[in-house]
């Protein structure tokens, strides 16, 4: 891999990502040359900029990493967080999917077409999804059919019916299929009633019986007009608009708004102790753990900081995701993420796709209310999980919640207390290995405290205590 | 034999094929919606001009 080049990008022969000084340029490659022309002069790239279809970038005089084949070194807009579509809730996904069939729509009509539909050249700058791939266009080539068809289907449309015929949870599928689930296996996966949608029944059943096997080799010589390409396009988009989720509300995204454990001076003290951990290390990114519907998280997300919301629930994130975009908010993201599972490294030579550690570390991490789920409800030692918070934060904002609360005491209704270290003094001595204290404070009217913690250890200057 | 060459074909030129299978198909959908949209159109002015 050649210095600095970012691993994700390695497929793609007109260009590649590349990092240096920690700024992030795409170098584009001479055999690119005339579609990033074109690209430029038919005015299309002005045409999705200007609507937020897809990140601006500049040209810039850097040295390319691969001088013999560069044509232009850019500079893109950063997006702080890059995320993946399997931490993304079904709303997500749909938007990113109608979001491409957009742009190649704006792109048929100035004689370009995307050449790639790829999920994962969508990002989320708050909660806007936005085209991150600037190699994606090449020039339309005369009655032929979308080339990225197949990739649109397997990137969006299948997890987006299995994920509204069956169960949301499953567009964690995509984390095992990285180039998108196989259609034969969504049509089995999927019940009968979704053979009634006619676009379904045409783009995922009989598309998959089609590749199953009743292809022949030779490529046919009837033509793809304009007209089917325009059908094809409607289509698609008409098969993802009809497609709902079975359903959003779960118990954890009314955890907030149907509390009964908070009083309202609780809350409100919660509330103001996190905006003073938040002045306090003035951070450019925080990441809320266990955000839930990001209640807190928006604390950061209004003082202009890029705040991400990990949440393993899906309903919560599909409820912070849909009222960040009623609502406008611009600095918002939220994600599914089970701590106890998070987002591994994937694809090839596992580097394609980060790790949530490699994504980090977050200026502030907020994990509030979240100890005893990790400790008490999956038996993860203190140390642990002191140490894996050390790993993606600089500052740590944690909430402990000691065996006395409510909460804790309804897990430990139904299971023995085999947890003798969880005691406020354990949790001090189990983070004190990884963080230095800068405040501590107990919450009003309960037994809680909140701790304002900061990495102590250079990341990465020891080998990982698991 | 047939499925043994049919292996050799990513699923990518599979869908490529498939396309130009359901072309006509395709094309007829923006061909009915023009004429939905047209007959709505008309319908609607009718309509407006009786109320007026």
């Amino acid at each position: 891999m050649r210095d600095g080049v970012v691993a994700g990008s390695f497929r793609d022969p007109s260009g590649f990502v590349f990092e240096r000084s920690g700024q992030i340029y795409r170098q584009v490659n001479r055999r690119y040359q005339d579609s990033y022309d074109l690209l430029l002069s038919c005015g299309l790239y002005e045409a999705l900029v200007s609507r937020g279809l897809i990140v601006h970038h500049e040209e810039v005089d850097l040295a390319p990493p691969d001088p013999a084949i560069a044509y232009r070194v850019l500079r893109p807009e950063r997006i702080p967080f890059i995320s993946y579509p399997y931490e993304w809730s079904f709303s997500q996904l749909r938007d990113a999917a109608l979001l491409t069939l957009e742009v190649q729509e704006i792109a048929l009509a100035h004689g370009m077409s995307l050449h790639d539909a790829s999920a994962y050249n969508v990002q989320f700058r708050g909660a806007k999804p936005v085209l991150i791939d600037t190699l994606s266009f090449e020039r339309i080539r005369k009655d032929e059919p979308w080339i990225a068809y197949g990739q649109f289907c397997r990137h969006f449309l299948a997890p987006l019916a299995l994920m509204a015929y069956r169960d949301v949870r499953l567009g964690s599928l995509l984390r095992d299929h990285i180039d998108g689930i196989p259609l034969d296996l969504a049509a089995l996966l999927l019940p009968l009633r979704a053979r009634m949608k006619p676009s379904l029944l045409l783009h995922l059943h009989a598309h998959a019986r089609h590749q199953a096997g009743t292809a022949t080799t030779k490529r046919s010589s009837r033509s793809f007009s304009a007209t089917a390409f325009q059908g094809l396009i409607e289509s698609l988009r008409t098969a993802v608009k009809r497609l709902q989720p079975a359903t959003s509300k779960t118990q954890w995204s009314s955890y907030y708004s149907e509390a009964d454990h908070y009083s309202d001076e609780t809350l409100r003290h919660k509330q103001a102790l996190v905006e003073a951990a938040i002045d306090y290390v003035a951070p450019e990114t925080v990441w809320d753990l266990g955000a839930n519907t990001g209640r807190f998280a928006r604390l950061a997300a209004k003082r202009d900081i890029s705040a991400i919301c990990f949440d393993s629930d899906h309903g919560s994130v599909e409820e912070s995701y849909r009222r960040a975009v009623e609502l406008d908010e611009h600095n918002i993201t939220s994600l599914i993420c089970d701590l106890t599972n998070p987002s591994p490294s994937l694809g090839w030579a596992h580097k394609e796709r980060l790790s949530l550690i490699d994504r980090g570390p977050a200026d502030l991490v907020l994990a509030l209310a979240l100890i005893h789920h990790l400790a008490i409800g999956n038996n993860v030692p203190l140390g642990d999980i002191a140490c894996f918070l050390h790993l993606i934060s600089r500052y740590l904002f944690i909430e402990f919640v000691p065996k006395t609360d409510p909460k804790v005491a309804v897990l430990l209704s139904v299971r023995d207390d085999i947890f003798e270290d969880y005691t406020i003094a354990g949790f001090e001595n189990a983070f004190a290995h990884w963080f230095d204290q800068v405040e501590t404070k107990e919450l009003a009217d309960s037994q809680r405290t909140l701790h304002l913690m900061r990495s102590r250890r250079p990341r990465g200057s020891e080998a990982v205590g698991f | 034999m047939l499925r043994v060459q049919l292996a050799y074909i990513d699923p990518g030129s599979s869908s490529y094929l498939f396309q130009i299978l359901i072309a006509s198909l395709l094309a007829v959908g923006v061909g009915v919606r023009v004429f939905w949209k047209r007959i709505s159109s008309i319908a609607r002015s009718v309509f407006s001009r009786g109320e007026r």
